[in-house]
């Protein structure tokens, strides 16, 4: 590409966790290992 | 995945002639909005990915998120676009990507989560408690049958996850005492990934107890704190309705003398009676444990769940909790104090899943019964998939468990057409589905631009985030074609 005529933006990347140049399934499946604790604000563990 | 579908054999002439007729759109996962400053966010929930582009630049992006999409060579934007998953192929069928993902996650032999009634009934009497307190500990055969089965799956597994609930699970220390080292020791003993957790009121975790589930691997605690000491003795009094603030706080705070690793999370539940009388308690937090951030803070709307006081209780309505969540949130980080990871636990994929909807997370009760939620426990029928025998051995119900683990989404062309799926998989709370056949929907969900600006403004605060630098065409210069350009409409 031409660089001459380009122009830079700039990305701010907020959460890149999961490496999609991996294996996106595969990283799925990395992160269900710490996916033991209640996040549900709708039930019992709530209140 | 879609940026490695190319064939490596083919000669670049065909590629390039390929490329001149691809055709990209934007992922039906992709979400995105407009700050009040012009900052464009983005957001797929099948990735996980979320980024930002200032101004002007994110005019650039425009073109990708049209209805129609773009056609031709991908210039350097597109294809991180691409990378992250905000475009895709238009032959892409991410739906049938999406149910290949959920088969995974949710299809898991490898994986056990018990939450173990220790102890069902309780010595608080919280006004908003639906529970009905039926029964004392886990009885020692239940308990046998717990380790009985963990003994016999472990040889399998690759994560085990025991969670103590009650009632109030102190209550049951020794069936704790019990199964807990064990359990430990075991995971430990064929390498299998452990992790454990405990919902307490905090009054009887003595410093010698504390101590003692630390060292069983109980990492996590969530104690609930709900503001001064006057409206939290109000809010949660012992069974005889004495003041029970004084005791949790000080079994607390003697916890910041342990050197082991462990989180306290201090909950706050808060309704329009205490939400504006939170900062006495903030400024006692923070002279405790604001420079331990072991301690984290985490709020929640009170919900009714059918307590006998329901009809008393001030709730907020969603979207006014959502907003108090992120603001009070927002007033302990200044205050230099730790809380929960709001962005994580709404944009992560997988993060908004109810535990009953999981066909590897099992309740078991203190006589044994086996259950899925613990809201409805044995209330309701439907919730008691099994019982659990002392060799182990359970009884299950194989219909009323499917019930709580099919995937909603695919009888449901709402639900299953929505951008937020991959998160909350339709069941942030499996009940509704099951008893009663209604959709729940996350309100982050509801309110993803408010989620997306507050993600954008906080990690950006906190120096949370890469700058990655992109080479575009200048104006003018550009190589892909934009099919067309609409308005960018925040969804």
């Amino acid at each position: 590409m031409d660089r001459v005529n380009n122009t830079e933006i700039e990305i701010i990347e907020l959460d890149d966790r999961l490496d999609m140049t991996i294996d996106p399934l595969t990283t799925m499946l990395g992160i269900l290992a710490d996916d033991e604790y209640c996040h549900n604000s709708q039930c019992c563990k709530a209140n | 995945m879609d940026s490695s579908e190319s064939q490596p054999n083919q000669p670049a002439c065909c590629e390039d002639a390929k490329d001149a007729e691809q055709h990209y759109v934007r992922s039906r996962f992709t979400a995105h909005t407009s700050t009040a400053d012009g900052n464009l966010v983005l957001y797929n929930s099948l990735t996980g990915h979320n980024c930002a582009l200032r101004g002007s630049a994110g005019e650039r992006v425009r073109p990708y998120l049209s209805k129609s999409g773009v056609s031709g060579k991908l210039d350097e934007l597109g294809e991180y676009l691409l990378k992250k998953g905000y475009i895709v192929k238009s032959t892409t069928n991410e739906d049938a990507k999406w149910d290949l993902a959920y088969a995974l996650q949710q299809y898991r032999p490898d994986v056990l989560q018990l939450t173990l009634l220790a102890s069902e009934e309780c010595n608080f009497r919280c006004i908003y408690c639906s529970q009905r307190f039926k029964r004392g500990s886990m009885r020692p055969e239940v308990r046998a049958g717990v380790k009985q089965l963990i003994s016999k799956r472990v040889k399998k597994l690759t994560s085990l996850g025991v969670s103590w609930f009650g009632g109030e699970p102190l209550l049951g220390f020794d069936a704790i005492e019990d199964v807990a080292p064990y359990a430990k020791a075991l995971a430990s003993e064929h390498d299998v990934y452990f992790s454990s957790n405990m919902s307490t009121n905090g009054y009887l975790l003595t410093p010698d107890k504390s101590r003692k589930l630390v060292r069983w691997g109980v990492a996590s605690f969530q104690i609930t704190l709900d503001g001064t000491p006057s409206e939290h003795d109000a809010r949660r009094p012992l069974k005889d309705g004495g003041p029970s603030f004084q005791k949790i706080m000080e079994n607390v705070t003697a916890m910041k003398a342990f050197e082991e690793k462990f989180e306290v999370c201090l909950r706050v539940n808060f309704d329009h009676s205490n939400v504006h009388k939170l900062q006495p308690i903030f400024d006692d937090y923070q002279q405790r444990f604001g420079d331990d951030h072991r301690f984290r803070l985490r709020f929640r709307p009170v919900v009714l769940m059918g307590s006998d006081h329901d009809d008393q209780i001030p709730i907020c309505q969603l979207r006014e909790g959502i907003q108090h969540v992120m603001d009070l949130t927002d007033k302990v980080h200044a205050m230099g104090m730790a809380t929960e990871n709001l962005t994580e636990k709404w944009l992560s994929p997988l993060s908004s899943v109810c535990y009953a909807a999981r066909p590897y997370h099992l309740v078991i009760g203190a006589d044994g019964k086996v259950m899925k939620c613990t809201v409805v426990l044995d209330n309701d029928e439907r919730n008691v998939v099994g019982n659990i025998g002392p060799d182990g051995e359970m009884n299950i119900q194989f219909d009323r468990l499917a019930a709580w683990v099919r995937p909603y989404y695919h009888h449901d062309a709402q639900c299953g057409k929505c951008f937020y799926l991959p998160v909350c998989q339709g069941v942030i709370c499996a009940a509704p589905r099951v008893l009663s056949g209604q959709r729940p929907c996350p309100s982050q969900q509801q309110y993803i631009q408010r989620a997306l600006a507050y993600a954008f403004t906080e990690k950006t605060r906190l120096g949370e985030h890469n700058l990655v630098r992109i080479q575009v065409p200048s104006p003018g210069a550009a190589d892909t074609q934009a099919a067309a350009a609409e308005p960018l409409a925040a969804r």
